[in-house]
């Protein structure tokens, strides 16, 4: 609606298009990208016909008693790919003994990049870890672009199975539960134990990423494979009563967007060369290298998200 | 005093080293067997068995070449290896469930058909009795009990 | 002094040679037994007991530090674990009835 103009001529105008698209009005792509339906088969043959005429020509073709060079090509082929195989193996393994022997100085990789990361590195990030401090400070940026990745991936793969919560409850076919033997008291009683166990384990991973090796992507693989141990042991029902798709979708759009807000204030406004007001603490505490904490918990929520939502997308058709 | 302490470096590094070839080679060996393994559970035990020697050779690399995050690794894989084989055989034996009751649901089908079919002509057979004779309300009533008999004698 | 060290290297050389006779046991008995509910007898040997002695080894080579506390939590852990994957196997073994042409049919 406007003012200066009536409706007809409205509706011609570049902002009457973009504001239907916000609300979602009209999609303006409808007709033009997407695929055209295909011609129908047409053949006098149904398709399990056409499936054994191929087979009985494969038989004839293949039948190593009338053809005898079939026969010896398939020996030859063994004796070749045999040979390839132990050849090549035999090659990487001569390679391998000819590398320079690891940590020794004239190594090609022990050059001054290496020297500055590992000089400066705990006075730049605070980070005992140096590999940690490279990953999540110096290169921040690039470790979000990976978390992104893992997010989009999810997204696709939900985009391409996920189903309604309603849908997956009438059709009862789907319910992955009803193939399996239910409630197996055995690995009911020890996931009561162990479940425990891989969470605190993670978390410490995850909490002691700048002191010791792990961080954020292994500490969150461990607790996505703490959720799936859980769901195989107790079901799906019981999973959702604190993980459904409602806390996945908010769990994981926050520790993105405080990621990528926590990185960009770091990265206009305390970097490296300028005046860092971010303080760094005493390295080896756990409370210490600035940013670095926080961005391996964001790290963490994200990737156990992105472990536990593929094994429940691809098994069960939603969360 | 410090030769022989050198002496028992050097014997700590042969043990090692060949316990780490014993294990290499047995690995090999269990890798053959999950191969030629027949059946999938074959295959699962041997691969169970390859996590388990895997553990050891990372406990042997931490402890020879003393760095201790090494056994957070393998804390690691031992959680991994365990849910790989549980959430395998769980996927394994859903599907085989699947098949084998796709495999018996037409008998089922075809049962129900009889079925329905039984109940139809039973019904066409009281239309009859009642469209033979005159609609009497003892006629019905007794035809209704008749009825209720079969019923309750099926469900038993 | 150094006697001592030499006792912990020999006690611990010990256990773990024992491990590794129980690990080549296993590989043996994996190879020679036919059916797999018979196989699965021999590798939870090795899984358990098996791993419980090469990590006992490890830990008396190694002395009492923070990586004694953790090879002892993989033990535990396994103990845990272990059982609970033969059992999963067995049933999947019995749930798909794959050798039951060669082997006859196993008793529920």
């Amino acid at each position: 609606m406007s003012r200066l103009k009536n409706d007809a001529e409205y509706k011609k105008t570049r902002a009457f298009r973009f504001f239907r698209w916000m609300k979602g009005e009209e999609d303006p792509y409808l007709d033009n990208v997407e695929i055209q339906p295909g011609v129908p088969f047409q053949d006098s043959r149904t398709v399990n016909e056409i499936l054994l005429e191929e087979q009985e020509t494969l038989e004839k073709v293949y039948n190593t008693a009338s053809n005898r060079w079939i026969w010896r090509f398939r020996r030859l082929y063994n004796v070749l790919s045999i040979v390839f195989s132990l050849a090549l193996a035999a090659v990487m393994l001569y390679m391998v003994a000819k590398l320079p022997t690891a940590g020794t100085v004239d190594r090609p990789v022990n050059n001054e990049v290496s020297k500055v990361y590992i000089e400066n590195g705990i006075q730049d990030t605070g980070a005992v870890n140096i590999v940690t401090g490279m990953i999540l400070n110096y290169r921040a940026f690039d470790t979000f672009g990976e978390t992104c990745v893992l997010f989009i991936a999810t997204t696709c793969v939900m985009v391409l199975l996920m189903k309604e919560e309603e849908k997956i409850r009438e059709d009862q076919t789907l319910n992955d539960r009803r193939f399996e033997p239910k409630n197996d008291v055995i690995l009911q009683k020890v996931a009561f134990v162990l479940v425990p166990i891989v969470f605190i384990f993670g978390i410490y991973v995850i909490l002691n990423g700048h002191l010791s090796p792990g961080g954020g992507f292994s500490g969150g693989a461990m607790i996505g494979a703490g959720m799936i141990l859980y769901v195989s042991a107790y079901g799906f029902d019981k999973m959702q009563k604190f993980f459904n798709e409602h806390t996945y979708k908010v769990v994981k759009v926050a520790a993105l967007c405080t990621y990528c807000a926590v990185i960009t204030y770091y990265l206009f406004m305390g970097a490296n060369d300028f005046d860092n007001h971010i303080s760094l603490g005493v390295p080896g505490m756990i409370f210490s290298s600035g940013i670095i904490l926080w961005l391996n918990i964001f790290v963490g929520i994200e990737v156990a998200c992105t472990m536990y939502a593929f094994y429940a997308l691809f098994r069960r058709g939603g969360l | 005093m410090s030769s022989g302490i050198r002496a028992l470096e050097t014997t700590y590094h042969f043990l090692f080293v060949g316990i780490l070839i014993i294990l290499g080679v047995m690995l090999f060996l269990c890798l053959l067997r999950a191969c030629m393994g027949p059946t999938v559970a074959d295959r699962l035990v041997s691969i169970n068995m390859m996590g388990t020697m895997v553990m050891v050779i990372i406990a042997t690399l931490a402890v020879m070449m003393g760095e201790s995050y090494l056994v957070d690794i393998c804390i690691i894989y031992a959680m991994i290896s365990f849910l790989a084989v549980i959430v395998l055989s769980k996927v394994i034996m859903g599907v085989r469930k699947q098949e084998e009751t796709e495999e018996v649901e037409p008998e089922k089908k075809q049962e129900e058909d009889i079925f329905d079919e039984m109940i139809e002509q039973e019904s066409e057979e009281f239309h009859e009795k009642i469209l033979q004779k005159e609609p009497d309300g003892e006629m019905l009533k007794e035809a209704f009990d008749e009825k209720q008999e079969n019923g309750e004698r099926e469900e038993a | 002094m150094e006697i001592l060290l030499w006792i912990r290297f020999i006690l611990g050389t010990l256990f773990l040679l024992a491990g590794m006779m129980l690990f080549v046991v296993e590989i043996i008995s994996v190879y020679k037994l036919d059916y797999v509910l018979n196989r699965m007898h021999a590798a939870a040997t090795g899984d358990t007991f098996g791993i419980g002695l090469s990590l006992t080894g490890l830990m008396i080579l190694n002395g009492l530090n923070l990586t004694t506390l953790k090879l002892l939590l993989i033990v535990v852990f396994l103990w845990c674990s272990s059982p609970v994957s033969s059992h999963l196997i067995a049933k999947l073994e019995v749930a798909t009835h794959e050798g039951e042409d060669r082997y006859g049919k196993v008793e529920k």
